[in-house]
């Protein structure tokens, strides 16, 4: 794991000791007055050390000083990633920079990093819990089952280093307790589904003779599973729905942009439990974002494992999250908290971005999930166009301009 | 809804009974649709009463936006101009003839009935009769053109056939382009699918989306005259809350100083403020309402990034004006959500018509007295099919040239007769 910078702020260090002993702990407690101090704190923080922050913090009234609780402290848009390079560090001690996705021509959104502990420190607890629950993982307290061959649908972050996405997947491939047969099956960011097929069929024959043989887990974006679907549409694979073994899993994130098909979820995860054979509530819905440190997942697979996970019964599938991590649903029309069954703006007030801004106000839609502990679930962007009227060409308009 | 075989048999009905119509002259089937006209623009008339009371639930237009949307839009709509059209567009001489198709299939889109009167209405001008699909925002306006027709001619009001179906099942959709004319209003999008109905053979007329600006004098306007400027343009936003191809999405304040662009976004905060009192938006969805705010958000950041811009609204997502930095063509979310983008110089136009053309339909100008006939051709030749004052906007005359076209001869088979 990447180890804490040693220069900067003291104060910044300070921070940053705090919040990496939380994601350190083995269990998860959601400590609200934890979060609270350290939250105002790292905004005084913030504000002191990014001016572009500080401008907006004061146009709408809000300084360290006023500051009463930590769900008052005004959120940036995602976009203004786009606009401005964010983040709370001399611009010279910048390490890393993660882009988000789009077109060539699109102006990407940036995320500068003076330090990826705290980045890889969050994902890694996080990804262990919602996507492999079983695995070794001596500081969650959670048995291990055996290991699991993990198969990255996406490229390696040699070819994409600016990718927080491919990043992610290379932690996890180097810090999980995964099996030998784990790697990549993509190539300058194209799917390899031809061998990546011919693999699965093995481990789908195999798990017919030895129905012990360990799992295999696939992870990548949506849109690398239509691609690998499509593949199997293919005259050589048409017939064929493969079976693999039991414990077998998915983990997708949102990735259709710019593309030129989009399929609806649950159409998605009938296709892949009719083509791999894994069950619906082994595949995991990542939502996360380049702009943020930590990440969220679907619940089911984590509360599936009642046994291993404490969990007495699996509630709805909902997206969870770190306890550093909290998530507002924000009436667009008052600005206050949503009702608890209306859809509100997602804004996430994320503890790992103490060197950009902690609080993003998302461009999605969610709902409240009720359960234990409550989640959310994310509804998506645009009122359907036909509905908007004749007006839509504005959009038309500005999406030619932003090509 | 309506399944296949029901449009199909619609469409038999319609080419028999539209043989009838050799029982009426031209003069006859024109003055019954000069009189469906002047029903809709009388405000006590039935019809009109009907359309004022079903439309907000419909289309989600508040009570009295769609009150004040109505009297303005009908206001031109005088059963002489539908005549004046008439005989601008079909007096074609002895020797010419114009004749309109058995039957022409009408895809409606919007929630603004104005446009889908005159669509139900012009192919009867050509004696063809007329299947409709209506908008699924505006349910109401197409039943209320027929039962209309039917007090005044009731064969004519026999020629219109009303057929909401499932636009998603190609079955139907195949049986509704049947006809050999067909005209469409919608998206790209929409125009696409429609056309891959179609066969080379048909004709078609589209209609597609568009967007309207407002370009605004400063060099030459005074404190009064911004107060006015503002007011009227305002009225352009808040009729139909910017849902329609002639609602302006963005206004260009051209020349003036620093002060003078913010006393216009000033002026026109308050008065989208007094039209929200007379006038209030209708109800929106949350992803709407999430949209205005989020760019109300992005626009206070790049203030904050240091650049002039300004953002002054209401308190809830009711109506904003966002007072730009610079020209960069920015998303629109309509629904009274404004921005006004500095233009230093009047040379700057020419540079700005470049990237609306492809989709401009209305240009309001307020001010430019001097040079203003080398700016309005400069207009038309960018695209626009409509300059018009401030104010008037959602006031089109009975023959504005939509997307550029004839209304009634894109609709028609022409032909010469030769006497020798």
């Amino acid at each position: 794991m990447s180890q804490l910078h040693e220069t900067g702020d003291p104060r910044r260090r300070e921070l940053d000791l705090k919040i990496l002993s939380w994601m350190r702990e083995p269990d998860w407690q959601d400590d609200e007055a934890r979060f609270d101090a350290i939250a105002c704190e790292l905004f005084a923080f913030q504000f002191e050390h990014c001016l572009p922050y500080a401008r907006f913090c004061l146009a709408r009234g809000m300084t360290p000083d006023k500051l009463s609780h930590w769900s008052e402290i005004p959120a940036v848009p995602t976009s203004a990633f786009k606009e401005a390079r964010l983040h709370s560090f001399e611009a010279a001690a910048t390490k890393k920079v993660f882009r988000t996705s789009g077109t060539t021509s699109e102006r990407k959104g940036a995320l500068y990093l003076d330090t990826l502990s705290l980045y890889e420190a969050s994902l890694l607890p996080t990804i262990r819990r919602f996507v492999f629950p079983e695995l070794s993982n001596p500081t969650q307290g959670v048995a291990p089952t055996g290991k699991m061959s993990l198969r990255i649908l996406a490229s390696d972050p040699g070819e994409a280093n600016d990718s927080s996405l491919s990043h992610m997947f290379g932690v996890a491939l180097r810090e999980l307790d995964v099996a030998s047969d784990s790697g990549y099956d993509s190539k300058s960011g194209v799917l390899e589904a031809g061998s990546l097929i011919k693999r699965l069929r093995c481990r789908s024959d195999d798990a017919q003779t030895a129905p012990d043989r360990e799992p295999v887990a696939l992870c990548g974006t949506s849109f690398a599973f239509v691609h690998l679907l499509e593949a199997f549409e293919s005259a050589s694979h048409a017939r064929e729905n493969l079976a693999l073994p039991e414990g077998s899993r998915i983990m997708e994130t949102g990735g259709f942009k710019g593309r030129s098909r989009e399929v609806p979820q649950t159409e998605l995860y009938a296709a892949l439990e009719q083509r791999l054979g894994i069950p619906q509530d082994h595949i995991v819905n990542q939502y996360g974002m380049t702009e943020l440190g930590s990440q969220f997942y679907d619940s089911l697979l984590f509360e599936s494992q009642t046994e291993s996970t404490g969990v007495d019964a699996p509630g709805p599938r909902r997206k969870l999250g770190p306890p550093w991590v909290r998530v507002r649903l924000i009436d667009p029309e008052t600005g206050a908290l949503a009702a608890p069954d209306a859809p509100g703006m997602i804004v996430i007030h994320d503890l790992a971005n103490t060197g950009s801004i902690a609080a993003l106000q998302t461009a999605d839609l969610g709902r409240l999930v009720p359960g234990a502990p409550d989640g959310f679930e994310v509804l998506g962007r645009a009122s359907d166009a036909e509905e908007r009227g004749c007006s839509i060409a504005a959009d038309d308009l500005w999406q030619e301009a932003v090509r | 809804m309506s399944s296949a075989t029901n449009i199909t048999c619609e469409i038999e009905r319609l080419e028999k009974v539209r043989g009838h119509l050799r029982e009426r002259s031209d003069s006859e089937i024109i003055d019954a649709l000069a009189n469906v006209l002047e029903a809709f623009r009388d405000a006590n008339s039935t019809c009109r009463k009907q359309l004022e009371a079903k439309l907000p639930a419909a289309s989600g237009f508040a009570p009295a936006t769609v009150a004040a949307g109505l009297e303005l839009g009908f206001e031109p709509w005088t059963g002489s101009a539908l005549e004046r059209l008439v005989a601008d567009e079909l007096t074609l001489g002895s020797s010419k003839v114009a004749q309109g198709y058995p039957v022409t299939s009408v895809l409606l889109a919007g929630s603004i009935p104005m446009p889908s009167v005159l669509s139900l209405l012009l192919p009867l001008v050509l004696r063809s009769a007329v299947l409709c699909k209506p908008a699924s925002r505006d349910p109401v306006t197409a039943s209320l053109v027929v039962d209309t027709l039917r007090e005044i001619d009731p064969l004519l009001a026999d020629c219109i056939g009303v057929v909401p179906f499932d636009k998603q099942d190609p079955a139907v959709n195949r049986a509704f382009y049947t006809p050999a004319c067909v005209v469409a209003t919608g998206s790209d999008e929409t125009i696409a699918q429609v056309d891959r109905y179609l066969s080379p053979e048909q004709r078609r007329v589209y209609y597609r989306h568009r967007l309207s600006i407002a370009l605004i004098d400063l060099d030459h306007s005074g404190a009064a005259t911004i107060d006015d400027h503002a007011r009227d343009l305002a009225i352009d936003i808040a009729l139909w809350d910017q849902l329609g191809c002639l609602s302006p999405v963005s206004f260009y304040l051209v020349g003036g100083a620093e002060g003078d662009r913010e006393k216009f976004a000033e002026s026109l905060g308050e008065a989208l403020a007094g039209a929200q009192e007379r006038w209030p938006r209708g109800a929106i969805p949350s992803e709407t309402a999430a949209w205005i705010a989020r760019e109300r958000t992005e626009a206070e950041m790049r203030s904050a990034l240091g650049d002039s811009t300004r953002v002054i609204a209401s308190t809830g997502t009711e109506w904003t004006v966002v007072l730009e930095g610079d020209t960069q063509l920015r998303s629109a979310p309509l629904n009274r959500f404004i921005r006004l983008i500095p233009m230093v110089q009047r040379e700057m136009i020419p540079e700005m018509l470049e990237t609306l053309a492809p989709y401009l339909a209305g240009v309001a100008l307020a001010g430019f007295e001097q040079n203003r006939e080398a700016l309005i051709q400069q207009l038309f030749a960018a695209g626009a099919s409509r300059v018009c004052a401030p104010g008037r906007a959602q006031a089109p005359p009975l023959d504005w040239r939509r997307d550029n076209q004839p209304l009634l001869l894109g609709m028609a088979m022409l032909g010469n007769r030769e006497t020798r």
